[in-house]
């Protein structure tokens, strides 16, 4: 074959060239020089037995192309283009009848594709592409179970998270603690995520979404629906009135009872069924709470007509709890208490899940608890720990009845500062430690564990629905012991109490949780500040820390002639005004036999360490402690911040193989009276 | 636009009704988070973990340190309002307009809690036909002018000027099809014997469009009351739905107390009572002893008054207004009971 002369191949070239921009142009018109980049997503959103719904956001208009398949290699069907809709950036100009994204950065579009004809119970793989370019998916992690038959008692899980939004190494160390739960062996893989709101600290805007939830979730967004109930920090920009906001955008949710329920013609509230399971969102942050708004009458209906054999609801607001907030005293939660929980025991829900308080609150099996202020008389229908490894599951009758009794859980422990009241009297286990909850259902069973930082259950609680069960108020229920914050800032005795200035209150409690880190050293200087995100969670627990003298809330059994270092960290917060109230500033502490504490970064008292600090420290000597000896830190005052702080402080052994060891302070200051 | 609100005269007659002040602060609460200006304003770290009464703690503390501001102000009245502590909310958030009179966030929230007292309810008519006037002509209008003539409505609708708040809620629902809307102007048309017709009309298209159960209920209410005007077809309809929803539902108490309804105005007054006493067996083990769903018993007063258990009947009613269920919700236990009290009002304990 004779090729063509050059000139005419050139010409060739330029008209295929040519051609081709064109055809680009005319096919996508809308696409930028640069092509579209992904920048939400993809992730998975309102499901049912038969169809899902995959968004994901891009800037540079794209052709919206999906395509599923029953295996990663094999995406052999694609998503009708009439069954992905669009929304822009308010900077685009208006798509269709699109609701435009309330505040996107400029020239986003967002993707709402839903794949429909689907079989139930069954796993297929996805991808999404801008035309004929794959953007994300194709492999096994872009992936998506559809829901079982609605009343198969098939098993499944769920995972529950609140309060999580700060976007710092403590929301990302639970996500890697439930992680890490979840690889271990023989554990079965999450079905669905409950969010219980707080998600995008503080306002809930959409970068704060994007950073705060879509960047640190996105392993499980992609895989698992999260279905969001709303906090009072994504109330600040969005609306369960209107519908509108960066939370509204965020989420697909039923409107028009497509996965189940009734239709409650509102994102912000909503229900879907899930096996054999009937799950309730409700809006307790910013619509109407009484039992004559339009939230408690859908629910009633939506009550009346479920079928599941199992009830869990789950909003932001807790009836019950005295961790961060007292449900005694704040209106949505006295509200959430009074008006709404009498109609969803009277339906016969099973669980309710909250978040708002952050703590971990666990009650015991209760009913009919609607006075205020809550009391354990007459409300507790079992007093145990509801663990069938201890006291036995909690007993219902098979399928759903009114007032058999519930299990409250507040899960506001995801990863914002922790604090704690006191206790609710219908609590059963409280934990002032980060985490979140998984939670199993299988027929008739439902287990509850709360997951740890560590991948560490830290309880447990069953409820199992067999038979008939007649249900009786316990009499004398036993209750948790009353929680008090524990220094009273008595002057020196025999018994070792620490001479304080006067008028001393404590910064961070005797015997508080701390961050620790015992049997290696940390990297660096990063640990003593605030920002600091360890390659893996530092443990948390109580001081004092040490081994061998029976004064140790924390027993450090490995460590004798193993190390001879602990590190310890103790975030803690100053209002509005209160750094300039402060007059004086001292460490009361008991160790053996050396420390160094730094405030905010700061080396602020080093005592016992001669020389050098952490692994190159030398020359400790030698103390045996009598009690806490208090140690001014006056000096130290221009350290410290509005809001937040930290206190960190290395704890040193004179020997490896010494008997004995202890690091157990806590941090007073004196106050000028506020104005 | 001319602004419906009534004058101060109306005003003095409105009467307080908790769950209607509910409704007006859910729908002014969509009309905050537009208002740039107090985006803007919370310059303050926002906690995330602080119960209201530190935050008021705080802010008390910073306005000492640095002086009042509308925003501080606005800050600490939200966190009143948290905790219920009204008078302070209130008297925050009017420091906060004389500091800085436009500010439109600061007036709907101080109108809100207005509204919750009878005698402040023609300040509140002020403050929202100011801010109606000053929106109105913004082109477009802004997303949460609806919310400001749903609130205009739920404000007639307090002043008892249903014609008024018939046509302020038509014209929120033309912006944005809420379900509460469509739901509270069927309740305040049937103050208006002669709108029972556009009544029905709305509340059918009002179900057909949203598909609402809570609209649902409504309507079959709506077709049956008052009873001496429904027409036989609007029986048909309401039978109608009646069966679908029994049919479908696990508890049925609701419905067959329409059924027995239905029952009465056919003369068929033992199928009536054989639904009234299976709904009794239903709602007992759903009613809690100390602190019922108020709805539940309401419905166990209306079919105790209604077989003629007077005296249980009132102790119902007694029970659901000490839980402070408004007058619609109330109204078919009044009425059964109405029909009952003029012969057998001799109960020695009333
Ligand atoms: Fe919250």
């Amino acid at each position: 074959m004779v090729s063509a002369p050059p000139t005419l191949r050139l010409m060739s070239k330029l008209r295929l060239i040519a051609t081709l921009t064109l055809a680009l142009a005319t096919a996508n018109t809308l696409a930028a020089a640069d092509g579209a980049k992904l920048t939400r997503g993809p992730y998975l959103q309102l499901a049912t037995n038969s169809s899902t719904t995959i968004v994901w956001r891009a800037t540079g208009a794209t052709k919206p192309v999906v395509r599923y398949g029953t295996a990663p290699d094999k995406l052999d069907q694609t998503v009708d283009a009439a069954a992905i809709a669009t929304r822009g950036a308010a900077d685009l100009p208006p798509i269709d009848k699109s609701t435009p994204l309330h505040s996107a950065p400029n020239g986003t579009r967002q993707y709402e594709a839903v794949i429909s004809g689907l079989e139930p119970n069954s796993t297929y793989y996805y991808s999404v592409s801008d035309g004929n370019r794959l953007l994300a998916g194709g492999d096994a992690e872009h992936r998506f179970r559809t829901h079982p038959q609605v009343g198969t008692k098939a098993p499944f899980r769920f995972w529950v998270v609140g309060d999580s939004g700060t976007g710092d190494d403590t929301q990302k160390s639970v996500y890697a603690g439930v992680r890490n739960y979840l690889a271990s062996d023989g554990q079965r893989p999450l079905d669905l995520y409950l969010h219980v709101g707080d998600m995008a600290y503080p306002k809930g805007t959409d970068d704060e979404f994007q950073r705060k939830f879509f960047d640190i979730y996105q392993p499980t967004l992609r895989n698992t629906v999260c279905w969001a109930a709303m906090g009072n920090h994504e109330g600040y920009t969005s609306k369960g009135t209107s519908g509108i906001g960066p939370y509204y955008d965020a989420y697909v949710c039923p409107k028009r009872a497509e996965a189940g329920g009734l239709p409650s013609t509102t994102e912000a509230f909503y229900s879907f069924d899930y096996a054999n399971v009937h799950f309730i969102c409700l809006d307790s942050h910013d619509l109407d709470r009484s039992p004559a708004g339009v939230m408690a009458q859908w629910l009633r209906a939506d009550l009346e007509r479920t079928k599941a054999d199992w009830i869990v609801a789950f909003f932001h607001h807790p009836p019950y709890t005295k961790g961060s907030h007292d449900s005694d005293k704040e209106g949505s939660l006295i509200e959430m208490r009074e008006q709404i929980m009498p109609i969803l025991e009277a339906g016969g829900v099973d669980v309710v899940l909250t978040g708002h308080s952050h703590i971990y609150e666990r009650s015991m099996l209760i009913d009919g608890a609607y006075h205020t202020p809550t009391v354990a008389k007459g409300v507790i229908l079992d007093d145990g720990d509801g663990s069938p490894e201890g006291e036995g599951p909690y007993r219902k009758s098979a399928g759903i009845h009114p007032h058999e009794g519930a299990v409250q859980i507040v899960t506001g422990n995801g990863g914002a500062k922790l604090s704690r009241k006191g206790t609710s009297p219908v609590m059963r286990t409280v934990v002032v430690e980060h985490g979140s909850v998984l939670i199993d259902v299988a027929d008739d069973t439902l287990t509850g564990i709360m997951v740890n930082r560590l991948a560490e259950r830290r309880d447990l609680f069953q409820i199992v629905k067999r038979g008939t069960v007649t249900p009786q108020i316990v009499a004398a229920p036993r209750v948790l012991p009353p929680f008090s914050l524990p220094v009273k800032n008595t002057s020196v005795d025999a018994k070792g109490e620490p001479v304080l200035p006067a008028g001393a209150v404590s910064i961070i409690d005797r015997h508080a949780e701390w961050e620790y880190l015992a049997g290696s050293h940390p990297v660096g200087e990063a640990w003593k500040l605030f920002d600091f995100i360890p390659p893996t969670p530092w443990p948390v627990s109580q001081a004092g820390f040490g081994y061998g003298d029976d004064d140790d809330a924390t027993v450090l059994k490995n460590m004798q002639s193993k190390f001879s270092v602990v590190y310890i960290r103790n975030e803690f917060e100053l209002d509005i005004g209160e750094r300039e109230r402060i007059t004086d500033l001292g460490l009361a502490i008991n160790y053996d036999d050396g420390f160094i504490a730094y405030l905010n970064g700061h080396e602020v008292l080093r005592v016992g360490v001669m020389q050098g600090s952490g692994a190159k420290a030398t020359k400790i000597t030698s103390h045996n402690p009598k009690g806490y000896e208090y140690h001014s830190l006056k000096e130290a005052i221009k350290y410290l911040q509005d809001d937040d702080n930290i206190l960190a402080i290395e704890g040193h052994n004179n020997r490896i193989a010494s008997s004995d060891f202890s690091l157990d302070p806590y941090l007073v200051a004196v106050k000028k009276p506020k104005p | 636009m001319t602004s419906r609100i009534v004058d101060s005269s109306h005003a003095q007659s409105c009467r307080h009704a908790p769950c209607a002040v509910g409704r007006s602060a859910s729908s002014l609460s969509a009309i905050l988070f537009v208002t740039a200006l107090w985006i803007a304003a919370i310059a303050l770290p926002l906690r995330a973990h602080d119960g209201p009464e530190h935050v008021i703690e705080a802010l008390s503390a910073e306005m000492a340190r640095s002086g009042t501001s509308a925003e501080l102000l606005y800050r600490r009245a939200i966190e009143y309002r948290a905790l219920r502590d009204w008078a302070h909310a209130e008297a925050d958030l009017n420091a906060a307009l004389v500091l800085s009179p436009d500010d439109s966030v600061s007036t709907i929230e101080l109108a809100r809690i207005l509204i919750r007292q009878p005698s402040k309810a023609f300040h509140a008519a002020l403050l929202i036909d100011g801010l109606q006037r000053r929106f109105e002509l913004i082109e477009p209008r802004p997303a949460f002018y609806a919310d400001l003539v749903g609130l205009e409505a739920e404000l007639n609708c307090e002043c008892k000027a249903w014609e008024e708040a018939v046509a302020a809620f038509s014209e929120a629902i033309a912006l944005r099809g809420d379900t509460a809307w469509y739901l509270l102007r069927s309740r305040a048309q049937a103050h208006l014997p002669e709108q029972r017709q556009s009544q029905l009309a709305g509340l059918r298209s009002g179900y057909t469009t949203t598909q609402s159960p809570v609209l649902l209920r409504e309507l079959c209410d709506a077709l049956l009351s008052p009873a001496d005007e429904s027409s036989a077809a609007e029986r048909r309809e309401a039978a109608e739905i009646v069966e679908e929803e029994l049919a479908a539902n696990r508890y049925r108490s609701a419905w067959l107390l329409r059924r027995a309804q239905l029952h009465t105005l056919a003369g068929r007054s033992a199928d009536a009572e054989a639904d009234l006493r299976e709904a009794l067996a239903e709602l007992a083990p759903r009613i809690h002893p100390t602190r019922p769903d108020v709805d539940l018993v309401i419905q166990r007063g209306t079919a105790r008054a209604l077989l003629g258990q007077v005296a249980e009947a009132r102790a119902d009613l007694r029970q659901a207004e000490w839980a402070h269920a408004p007058d619609w919700m109330l109204a078919p236990l009044v009425e059964a009971l109405g029909d009952r009290t003029a012969p057998t009002a001799v109960s020695p304990d009333d």
